[in-house]
């Protein structure tokens, strides 16, 4: 009954955060104690573009829509469609979106989560838009499960960097394609041994641990 | 009353969203919340408005009857013919 109030997006979301909990193991944490952060760079836009568009030709809104603009929809819909009472955060930060949500995650395994998920979903913008479309853009989901790595694992690695706006980010040609979003699921697949994203001043650079 | 009730079901799944459901596939006393079809809150909201824009009639949210109007489709049609809005 709830899938209907799913978009597209919203439903290569879902799909990712079902499929990395299906994929756990039966000595995974219950998933009452595993948080999970939800970031996505532009969210729900188009939902808050047609409700604006509703407005100015004077029509009432749809409560469905309006309900569903904000910028955790899509993490409350997940977690009523699978009962989950779980913390549960939505962040959005530019073209550091998908590092933010490491952040936010690393800040709940320091409080005290054994393991944090993390589900990285985005949409190009629509075409009204477009004029602020300012990397690639495709439609994408894709979720990881955080901890911190023990002595011996191999481990990825986020530093935030000094911004040097003269600077030149290290970014490898064939990630240079992709969303800022998918390049953090990219860099993690690859062998590359590192990726700079920058927004602005400001820089971060993804490394790895042998 | 017979071909209202088919409209307000049409409007029921149109504005609601409803998938893999037609009108026929929706008994005119079977409940509308909760049981039955198992329609939500959000979706009072949004049936309200649907309601408003095509017949015209209005729903005061504050009022004990509107619970009996959305019990059914058949409530639903009753409600509508009332208004003098069919």
């Amino acid at each position: 009954m709830q899938r209907r109030r799913f978009a597209p997006l919203g439903r290569l979301a879902a799909q990712a955060a079902f499929d990395l909990r299906d994929a756990q193991g039966a000595s995974a944490e219950p998933p009452s104690e595993v948080p999970t952060v939800f970031a996505s760079r532009y969210g729900e836009t188009t939902r808050c573009l047609d409700l604006l568009l509703a407005q100015v030709r004077g029509e009432p809104l749809s409560p469905t829509a309006f309900a569903l603009s904000v910028h955790n929809a899509m993490g409350a819909m997940i977690a009523i469609v699978r009962e989950d009472r779980s913390n549960s955060s939505a962040i959005a930060a530019g073209r550091m979106t998908a590092a933010a949500g490491v952040a936010e995650a690393v800040a709940l395994l320091d409080d005290g989560s054994p393991v944090v998920d993390l589900v990285a979903y985005d949409a190009p913008l629509p075409n009204d838009y477009t004029a602020f479309q300012d990397e690639p853009a495709t439609h994408f989901a894709w979720a990881w499960r955080l901890r911190r790595a023990r002595p011996g694992e191999p481990a990825l690695q986020l530093d935030w960097l000094a911004g040097d706006a003269t600077s030149h980010a290290d970014v490898p040609a064939e990630a240079a394609a992709l969303p800022s979003g998918l390049q953090a699921l990219w860099f993690a697949l690859s062998n590359a041994p590192a990726l700079e994203q920058r927004a602005g001043a400001r820089r971060c650079r993804w490394s790895r641990d042998a | 009353m017979q071909q209202l009730e088919q409209d307000i079901k049409a409007l029921i799944i149109s504005s609601l969203a409803l998938e893999d459901i037609t009108p026929d596939d929706i008994a005119s006393d079977e409940p509308l919340f909760v049981k039955g079809l198992g329609l939500d809150s959000i979706d009072a909201l949004e049936l309200g408005l649907a309601l408003q824009k095509r017949y015209g009639v209005t729903l005061s949210a504050e009022s004990d009857e509107v619970r009996a109007h959305f019990a059914s489709v058949r409530a639903l049609a009753e409600f509508v013919t009332a208004q003098g809005k069919a």
